[in-house]
């Protein structure tokens, strides 16, 4: 799954299993990321974290903090 | 999930409602409607001056001031500082240039270098290295100022401002960490109105919309905003008020609505007691510039002369 994290401005990529999904909450806990300090998009949509995510679907992780 | 008010799926979801992007975008704008009009932050004789800088919270702020001035036939523009800070304002500004263009708003810029006669990076090595002093105080003196002088020249009789719901949670906890409790009696959706007429009064559409809410009205909207954080903010005090605050939020959702309205609570109060302290002061007017001050001289200038900058105007 190819994850872009806009806060670094990086790529990330993580397999995941077939048989075991992951939700849009678990990449976050995963990634150590607050779920409120951002907005998840897969393949090009706003989702919520309760999504399904899989191996093929574009993840981008938006910051939504102050720029300061 | 799916949206509460219809079976699309959600985009949103907070205080037990989920929405979709229709009505995501539908509650946004209603809720800051409420606030301008719960707080009687815009009135019909008013001129309203935008203050902006390209990034998510003032575009949606003047988005939603334009389309609310326009439904009253309130006069409206903008106003941005550009502080001179490489990579970040320059790239803001470019968004907001473009915003304004196609919303039809006329857009005022001015500028530290300009009105100051430095930009704020080169400023800043010599205010932190020989004065102690943080980029993020001596931007803040200098924005407050520079707004204040030019929405007054300009004509403004209101000056709107971006600030949200995290940024009044995170200035009422900052304040009160570092034991500035008369600075809280400023906060709140309007300030400014009993001080004089030097000072425009400042109000906050957005005060009740969290920040989060704010980014995915932009995306939502398609606003151009390119994610850019101030480099200077890592030096900052708010930036660890901020995090802590988000940590309690993800534990605890709502919380930074509960600091918030706690805050709302006791701010009659603090108003009073720190108007009745002030009672007796004389007010001064500063002896450089003419702008209303405590002291004999105001920050913005004592600033100037402590880092040897000269004005321009």
């Amino acid at each position: 799954m190819k994850i872009y994290i806009e806060k670094d401005n990086k790529f990330i990529d993580i397999k995941v299993s077939k048989t075991k999904n992951i939700t849009g909450k678990q990449l976050l806990e995963e990634l150590n990321i607050n779920p409120s300090t951002i907005i998840l998009i897969k393949n090009n949509e706003v989702v919520l974290d309760d999504e399904i995510l899989e191996n093929d679907n574009e993840i981008k992780i938006l910051s939504v903090v102050s720029g300061g | 999930m799916k949206c509460s008010k219809c079976d699309k799926n959600a985009v949103y979801s907070g205080q037990g409602q989920s929405y979709c992007k229709s009505h995501f975008l539908e509650y946004f704008e209603s809720k800051v409607t409420k606030t301008i009009n719960k707080y009687n932050l815009i009135q019909d004789c008013d001129n309203v001056c935008v203050a902006t800088s390209g990034g998510k919270d003032s575009l949606a702020v003047l988005y939603m001031t334009n389309l609310y001035c326009k439904k009253y036939n309130i006069k409206c523009f903008a106003l941005a500082i550009d502080e001179g800070i490489a990579e970040y304002r320059d790239h803001t500004l470019d968004d907001l240039k473009i915003f304004c263009e196609a919303h039809n708003v006329k857009l005022h810029i001015v500028s530290f270098k300009e009105k100051f006669g430095d930009t704020l990076d080169n400023i800043k090595d010599k205010a932190i290295n020989e004065y102690n002093k943080k980029p993020c105080t001596v931007c803040g003196i200098f924005r407050r100022t520079l707004l204040n002088r030019t929405a007054r020249k300009l004509g403004a009789t209101k000056l709107v401002t971006g600030h949200n719901l995290d940024d009044e949670a995170q200035s009422f906890m900052m304040n009160t960490i570092l034991g500035n409790m008369s600075h809280n009696a400023s906060l709140g959706p309007i300030t400014g109105l009993s001080d004089n007429d030097k000072f425009i009064p400042r109000v906050k559409p957005l005060y009740f919309m969290l920040e989060k809410e704010t980014r995915l009205f932009a995306l939502l909207k398609n606003f151009k905003i390119e994610f850019a954080e101030c480099p200077n903010i890592n030096m900052s005090f708010r930036m660890t008020v901020r995090d802590e605050i988000n940590t309690i939020e993800n534990k605890l959702p709502g919380a930074k609505n509960g600091i918030v309205n706690s805050f709302l609570e006791i701010l009659p109060i603090l108003k009073e007691h720190y108007r009745l302290k002030k009672h007796n002061k004389i007010f001064n007017y500063c002896k450089v510039c003419g702008d209303a001050c405590s002291g004999e001289i105001c920050n913005s200038c004592k600033l100037e002369e402590e880092l040897c900058l000269h004005a321009k105007s």
